[in-house]
């Protein structure tokens, strides 16, 4: 089944001056034609104004389209009538943490999204604790929001989608403010929920490497999609990448210009140790 | 340096009046408040006085952290006090040359200062033993009858914890802007008071912007997690009156009714 159907989506941006007159319009996505299935994990890369976010924000009706259609499952963006219902299916964590936590207390942030939807405090008590135990962060219930790591409220603030039972999780950028260990753990976390939750996972990142985890990555340039491949493909494509801003690391790209070269790679050598294993 | 300013006084402590519900609190604050105000005689006082070192002594909170927000209020005490004591008309008991205290000036001072310090000390009693977000549910619940006069009491309630939320953030974002111009060579010490203020401006500009930047991340971030305006919410820890919040209210009014009957109590010691 598809959970998400993306066609000819087009978005416009005004460009005011100083005195608040629109002067010009500026494109920022340009004719989009997408669908992502239920349960599969997308990478989305692309440079500085590419259009990701904007894309992302699309997705969850926080910007509705110029021209063409967003249909998350079936339900139509444009639709006002569906906005809570498409909003409840789709959750989304933004870039910065801090700027997304409503609440003084963890439990209390997780419970917002919850309270929105008419929950019950019984329900809304279960569900935060099994949000928090899915995210390795139980013992952070009844903590201060301003005193967590950045790691840490970034999983808070996913713990208050995944109390909204919502199955498709948007993360724009999620890992830009933490370091490589939490990036890491944060990531970790989200594949196993999309493989053990069938959560459809899409990840907005400026981090190459992130694509290991992804099932299928789109590149997003000058708001037109110019690749949708798999991980595997995509690095073996690393001239392409990089015309769109995107720099391999170290190693993938070794394993791309072996490739060029003549070595016949698998093509999911992205890290030193797989790389061994293939070159022995 | 800035880091170190704390916000809100709460005060951790298994004790029964932490346990009680904020509305009670906040209904026990502003009687306690009126019972000052309506004082007229030394009964009231006593009675108020009473009330005081009860809800001290429930609190279990140490004595010095309830008097800590007296040292701000020294100021406007001693300002009160002298003026009360040197420029109230009436019978002379005491001359320094101009001035004279009066007898009269002499109670309404010590009136004047008892009011204030228990001022202080109930409304801290108040804010020690109530977190910020009851506080602010608290609130919400307990002025939810303005509902009907279309005032929305629901959204004002979730500003205010929003602000307090954000508080220790912008204090953070303060912190980065200054030491930022500081490394630019700006001094925010030097000079006299219009060159101070003057300093700041390059530290307000980045601020708001940077403020009005997190509101409209924030505003997206409410919205995606279902978040509008004249819906109705539930809540995690709805309030519920317990047996214990009615047995204070009943206090409560037996407390305000004696007041009251104090009014009526002629007394010829001092006509406070």
């Amino acid at each position: 089944m598809q959970n998400i159907q993306i066609k000819n989506l087009i978005v416009d941006f005004d460009i005011m001056n100083s005195e608040g007159a629109v002067t010009s319009q500026k494109r920022a996505l340009d004719g989009i034609n997408l669908s992502i299935n239920e349960g599969e994990f997308v990478c989305i890369l692309g440079r500085n104004g590419s259009g990701k976010s904007t894309f992302a924000k699309c997705l969850n009706a926080l910007i509705l389209p110029t021209f063409g259609d967003v249909l998350i499952n079936g339900m139509n963006t444009k639709d006002e009538t569906k906005t809570i219902e498409i909003r409840k299916n789709i959750g989304m964590a933004f870039q910065n943490p801090d700027n997304q936590i409503v609440a003084s207390i963890v439990e209390e942030d997780i419970a917002f999204g919850m309270e929105n939807l008419c929950i019950d405090s019984e329900t809304m008590d279960k569900r935060i604790n099994e949000s928090l135990e899915c995210l390795g962060i139980k013992d952070l219930r009844y903590s201060v929001t301003s005193k967590l790591s950045g790691g840490q409220k970034q999983k808070v603030s996913i713990a208050g989608i995944l109390s909204m039972k919502s199955k498709i999780l948007v993360l724009d950028e999620p890992t830009s403010m933490i370091d490589k260990n939490g990036r890491k753990d944060l990531i970790d976390r989200v594949k196993r929920l999309n493989k053990d939750e069938k959560i459809t996972v899409i990840l907005i990142s400026h981090y190459i490497d992130e694509i290991s985890y992804a099932d299928r990555v789109i590149v997003f340039n000058n708001g037109k999609v110019t690749m949708d491949d798999t991980p595997n493909n995509i690095t073996l494509r690393g001239s392409e990448l990089e015309k769109y801003g995107i720099m391999l690391p170290y190693i993938p790209k070794l394993a791309s210009a072996l490739k060029a070269n003549g070595i016949n790679l698998k093509g999911n050598e992205f890290n030193v140790k797989e790389l061994c294993q293939f070159l022995k | 340096m800035i880091r170190d300013i704390t916000f809100g006084q709460y005060y951790k402590k298994d004790s029964v009046i932490h346990s009680l519900d904020p509305r009670v609190k906040l209904v026990a604050t502003l009687i306690f408040l009126i019972s000052l105000f309506i004082s007229t005689n030394i009964f009231a006082y006593i009675l108020a006085t009473f009330f005081l070192i009860i809800s001290i002594v429930l609190c279990k909170v140490p004595f010095q952290y309830i008097i800590r927000g007296l040292k701000s209020l020294l100021f406007l005490l001693l300002i009160s006090i002298v003026f009360n004591i040197f420029l109230t008309p009436g019978e002379k008991i005491l001359i320094f040359g101009p001035l004279s205290v009066t007898k009269e000036g002499l109670v309404i001072a010590i009136k004047m200062a008892i009011r204030l310090i228990y001022l202080v000390i109930g409304s801290s009693i108040l804010t020690l033993t109530t977190t910020p977000s009851k506080l602010t549910d608290g609130l919400e619940k307990g002025l939810s009858f303005l509902n009907v006069f279309k005032i929305p009491v629901a959204e004002i309630a979730l500003m205010m914890s929003i602000a307090l939320r954000f508080i220790p953030i912008l204090i953070e974002e303060v912190d980065k802007i200054m030491k930022a111009q500081i490394s630019r060579g700006a001094d925010f010490d030097k000079g006299n008071l219009i060159e101070k203020a003057k300093s700041l401006v390059p530290l307000l500009v980045p601020l708001f912007v940077s403020a009005f930047r997190r509101a409209n991340d924030l505003a997206y971030a409410m919205e995606s997690r279902c978040y509008s305006n004249n819906v109705k919410r539930t809540k995690l820890r709805p309030l519920t009156y317990k047996r214990i919040d009615y047995i204070t209210y009943i206090i409560l009014l037996v407390f305000i009714v004696l007041i009251f009957i104090t009014r009526y109590i002629k007394i010829d010691i001092i006509a406070l």
